[in-house]
């Protein structure tokens, strides 16, 4: 009974195998034709996955950190949610005036919203610090 | 002896932050939960740098992204609530992808990026690493602590997983 190739197939695909295994592999493939459509199949789907578009993501320096006043803090969480929804949705509707996606606290995940409101010296945010600020008061 | 990495976190940040955010994005399908797991590897990258050995600094790397991906995942399961960080000074920020970027990558990409959640980790994590970040074989291997045949074997299940899902 012929045995047919297993995972050797994706590693062949990657270029991952050594110059004799790869040999080996390839004499099979030219003998069996299970193994190349197994082969095309595995083309097929590394393709779509390496189409996937790469999100961008882009770091830049920032001049000063959030401050919030250590009294507030924990009574701004709410508050900095809803306003970090405003500000997000104010910056879809500049940049994209065809397509608005709504947002709602909920879509900040968790973490994110605490660090910016508890922690006075995270700056990855995107709530701009007078927003923040404001929201504090408003909250106070 | 341990020599200093000849880079900085902020290159590193540069370099490879949006590597980690797809990475993230891609195993979890939440765009905000992609941009938390950044900020903490890059703190995990900034406090680790000075014991850095030189060697594979993308196995490196991954690795700490690898491991803070896991204890996010252990820790929102734990308790689905807020955990803070304990040292979070970092000097940067995250710039949004625009909603237009956002919708028509979900659109073009939803088949494929819900049959990826659909895997299991362990598949999931070696097709993702492999195929959308482009990690050698040999990087997987030290990312994840297993053994190259062992990662292997992970990118082909997961790729044939994911073909008998989207035939």
């Amino acid at each position: 009974m012929k045995v047919h190739l297993g995972h050797e197939l994706s590693a062949y695909l990657d270029g991952e195998l050594q110059a004799a295994e790869a040999r080996k592999v390839a004499g099979h493939l030219g003998g069996c034709e299970s193994c190349r459509g197994e082969l095309n199949e595995l083309i097929e789907i590394r393709a779509r996955l390496r189409s996937l578009p790469m999100m961008d993501y882009v770091w830049q320096a920032v001049e000063r950190p959030v401050v919030v006043p250590l009294v507030r803090r924990a009574r701004v969480i709410i508050g900095t949610a809803a306003a970090a929804a405003a500000a997000i949705i104010a910056v879809a509707t500049v940049s994209a005036p065809r397509e608005v996606i709504a947002l709602s606290p909920s879509d900040f995940s968790p973490s994110f919203v605490a660090r910016q409101t508890l922690d006075q010296n995270f700056t990855g945010r995107l709530i701009p610090p007078d927003v923040l600020t404001a929201s504090a008061e408003d909250n106070g | 002896m341990t020599e200093a990495f000849p880079i900085g976190w902020e290159e590193v940040a540069r370099s490879h932050g949006r590597k980690i955010y797809n990475y993230a994005y891609r195993l979890c399908g939440n765009p905000h939960d992609a941009n938390d797991l950044v900020q903490e590897v890059l703190l995990r990258v900034r406090n680790g740098l000075p014991d850095y050995q030189p060697g594979s600094f993308e196995g490196w790397l991954w690795r700490i992204t690898r491991n803070a991906f896991l204890d996010d995942l252990r820790r929102r399961r734990r308790r689905p609530t807020v955990a803070l960080g304990t040292d979070s000074d970092l000097p940067s920020t995250y710039v949004a992808p625009s909603p237009d970027e956002v919708l028509s990558s979900v659109r073009f990409d939803e088949d494929i990026q819900k049959a990826l959640l659909d895997l299991p980790m362990d598949f999931r994590e070696a097709v993702v690493m492999c195929d959308v970040i482009g990690l050698s074989y040999e990087e997987i291997a030290a990312a994840v602590g297993a053994p190259v045949g062992t990662v292997r074997s992970r990118i082909h299940r997961g790729r044939r997983l994911l073909r008998e899902r989207l035939a």
